[in-house]
């Protein structure tokens, strides 16, 4: 089970560079959430204010009833054993091997045995993909396979939060799928509280229950799914959307006179894609308890929601769910400013149609060190024609990359753990 | 640890990372007695400390050593004291200048890779990463190192002062046609066992401060690759400066305690 993570008005700055003033947002329990920006809007320094690796100057991250900003040392060791983090690029420790990497925090903070130890990080790099890499160092391995290695690593003490740090730059479409599929499983199997920092929009509109957007130096919009995807705000739509128009600049906002003409310009065009139904969890791997907590969450503040958004609440609903909670037709008129067609009834959970895996041809589902895979024995036959689980990756790519070589090996210095 | 207005004074900066340095060395001497000790790490690091720094170490001490007996040979031979020129040679050897070049050496070769290293780490995100597993990573990499420095000063510096004394010796008798008789009574008329106490407590504060000024540079480098290699420069400036400071109190205060030998 998750824990809730409240910030209340945080605010950070560098010197007298303001990051970001005044966030307040509950990760709630268990969930999924997605914080959007455009680059250097401070995402990563939010990451880092939440594990109280740097302090903020006012607000507070309350986790537990703890408040990580002012606690002492030993409460923030305490509280940070319950986070799992995966860093921009891993952040591995160069002097270990991936194996031992993985083991740390277990040798760390448990008092496990080695035979332990070794099942446990055996079956978080079977999960991963990285079997059979044990022994590289991570100056060996490409950035796509030190990620996923960090994740291992993030996910092996089981942690209550995890933390993704832009798990998805840097990574192929494909790996990126997979991995969005990974985190939506690994959301069902641990329930724990999970928030991406992102910039991918396609993992924005797939993966999350709840969306955030920091823009302008605070945070623009934080609420369920359907509240950003349907959201009018220029800001969000323009992200959402990945356009040039609209008032984010290449550098810092634009002007808003620039603004609007482009605005204007754009006309008819406006408006935020259709909503894209949520990633469900792979074949054999239980629900996602959050799904149905977030669910009632929602149908409780719908009241509180823009029309376009309810709207889309409601058309997401099961039609018994729609009836027991007295909720109108999906067939109502769509709210204010949204153009896309909403769908019209609800997609069976199973369909997801706009992810590359889907329609690859099923070939040797069970093969290859390089799938995503779930636990291995715990995969079923799908009865879908178009079963998620892939064909082993093009060799090229299926090939761990190594880089440099065994030859490195002889540079190391001793002594450098 | 919530940060109030932050004071902002001419000087206020340099106040600040004073303070932060300081913080660093008390927090190492707080976690010293902590367990699960990192005996590895610490071998691993004397044993790299040692090697980067033993044949620099010899090779400056027998010049160090050669130049101080040929300086007091000739002034000595002007006042007709040529007898003490052992004596004289070997206290300016054991009590001052063997613990300065170890520790010149340890922050040279040793500071500078202890603090690069860390410095990367730092730029990697390791540390954090270190940090969110819930592993403090003064305990975990600053004190072993810091020890490592200690221990190889104090065995470094025994080394130095032999090495020294030798030379000093060798380049007196041999060179400058001094007695050796002369210059062993002397020896052991001026020098006492104390001296060279002092010169292994010299060298082991040295070892400490070269250790922590290498940790807190390597920890808080300036921004980028390009930063750490800021922070390597600082961190062996600073050592100096700090060593030469310290060396003048802690001579200052041995010649108040332990007034100087009478014959």
């Amino acid at each position: 089970m998750g824990v809730e993570v409240t910030v209340e008005g945080l605010s950070k700055s560098f010197g007298s560079q303001n990051i970001w003033s005044d966030v307040t947002l509950t990760l709630p329990t268990g969930e999924i959430s997605v914080l959007l920006g455009p680059s250097g809007t401070g995402k990563s320094v939010f990451l880092k204010a939440l594990v109280g690796l740097l302090t903020p100057e006012r607000g507070r991250v309350v986790i537990n009833g703890v408040d990580v900003c002012d606690c002492s040392e030993s409460q923030l060791y305490e509280v940070r054993k319950l986070f799992g983090v995966l860093f921009q690029d891993g952040a591995l420790f160069g002097s270990m091997n991936l194996y031992d990497n993985i083991a740390f925090p277990l040798r760390e903070h448990t008092n496990k045995g080695e035979t332990e130890v070794r099942r446990i990080v055996r079956e978080k790099m079977e999960m991963v993909g990285l079997v059979g890499s044990e022994t590289k160092l991570p100056g060996e391995i490409s950035g796509g396979m030190k990620k996923r290695a960090g994740l291992a690593r993030a996910l092996v003490l089981d942690p209550e939060i995890v933390l993704f740090d832009e798990p998805d730059s840097g990574l192929d479409p494909v790996r990126t799928a997979y991995l969005n599929q990974l985190i939506v499983d690994l959301n069902a199997q641990t329930d724990a509280t999970f928030l991406i920092v992102t910039h991918d929009i396609n993992t924005a509109r797939t993966v999350p229950d709840n969306i955030g957007m920091l823009y302008r130096r605070h945070l623009a919009m934080f609420g369920p799914r359907e509240m950003l995807l349907t959201s009018t705000e220029p800001a969000v739509e323009q992200f959402l959307n990945g356009r040039r128009a609209g008032p984010i600049g290449m550098s810092e906002e634009k002007d808003a006179g620039q603004t609007a003409a482009e605005l204007a310009a754009l006309g008819a065009d406006s408006g935020v894609p259709e909503i894209i139904p949520q990633l469900g969890v792979s074949a054999g791997v239980p629900d996602r308890a959050a799904v149905h907590r977030r669910q009632e969450r929602v149908i409780s503040e719908l009241d509180t929601l823009a029309p376009g958004a309810r709207q889309a609440v409601i058309n997401s609903l099961p039609p018994e769910e729609r009836a027991r909670h007295g909720l109108g037709t999906p067939d109502a008129p769509a709210g204010q400013g949204l153009s896309g067609t909403l769908p019209t009834e609800n997609l069976p959970t199973d369909r997801i149609a706009t992810l590359p895996e889907q329609s690859t041809p099923d070939t040797a589902p069970d093969e290859g060190a390089g799938v995503w895979s779930q636990n291995a024995a715990r995969r079923v036959p799908r009865p879908t024609p178009h079963p998620r689980s892939v064909p082993e990756p093009p060799a090229g790519e299926a090939e761990p990359e190594p880089v440099g070589g065994r030859r490195r090996r002889w540079f190391r210095k001793r002594g450098e753990r | 640890m919530s940060t109030p207005t932050r004071a902002t004074f001419p000087g206020a900066g340099a106040l600040r990372e004073t303070g932060r340095l300081f913080a660093l060395g008390l927090d190492v001497l707080r976690l010293l007695p902590k367990r699960p000790f990192q005996f590895r790490e610490f071998v691993q690091q004397c044993w790299f400390i040692a090697g980067v720094t033993i044949l620099p170490t010899a090779l400056v001490a027998i010049p160090f050593g050669a130049v101080i007996a040929l300086q007091l040979g000739s002034l000595t031979e002007q006042l007709g004291a040529q007898a003490f020129t052992g004596a004289a040679s070997v206290l300016a050897i054991i009590q001052q200048a063997s613990p300065i070049v170890t520790a010149l050496l340890i922050s040279g070769a040793g500071g500078s890779a202890i603090c690069a290293d860390l410095g990367s780490r730092k730029i990697r995100d390791e540390i954090d990463a270190m940090e969110v597993l819930g592993v403090s990573p003064v305990q975990r990499l600053v004190v072993p190192r810091v020890l490592a420095a200690m221990l190889v000063a104090v065995l470094l510096n025994g080394m130095v002062s032999v090495v020294g004394v030798l030379g000093g010796y060798f380049f007196n008798v041999i060179m400058q046609g001094g007695t050796p008789g002369a210059y062993m009574a002397s020896f052991g008329a001026l020098a006492r066992l104390s001296d060279v106490w002092v010169g292994e407590f010299k060298a082991l504060v040295f070892g400490f401060i070269a250790g922590v000024v290498a940790a807190y540079r390597g920890l808080n480098p300036p921004p980028g690759p390009k930063g750490v290699g800021e922070a390597v420069n600082q961190s062996v400036v600073v050592t100096f400066l700090l060593l030469f400071a310290v060396n003048f109190i802690v001579t200052l205060l041995y010649l108040q305690i332990f007034p100087a030998q009478r014959m």
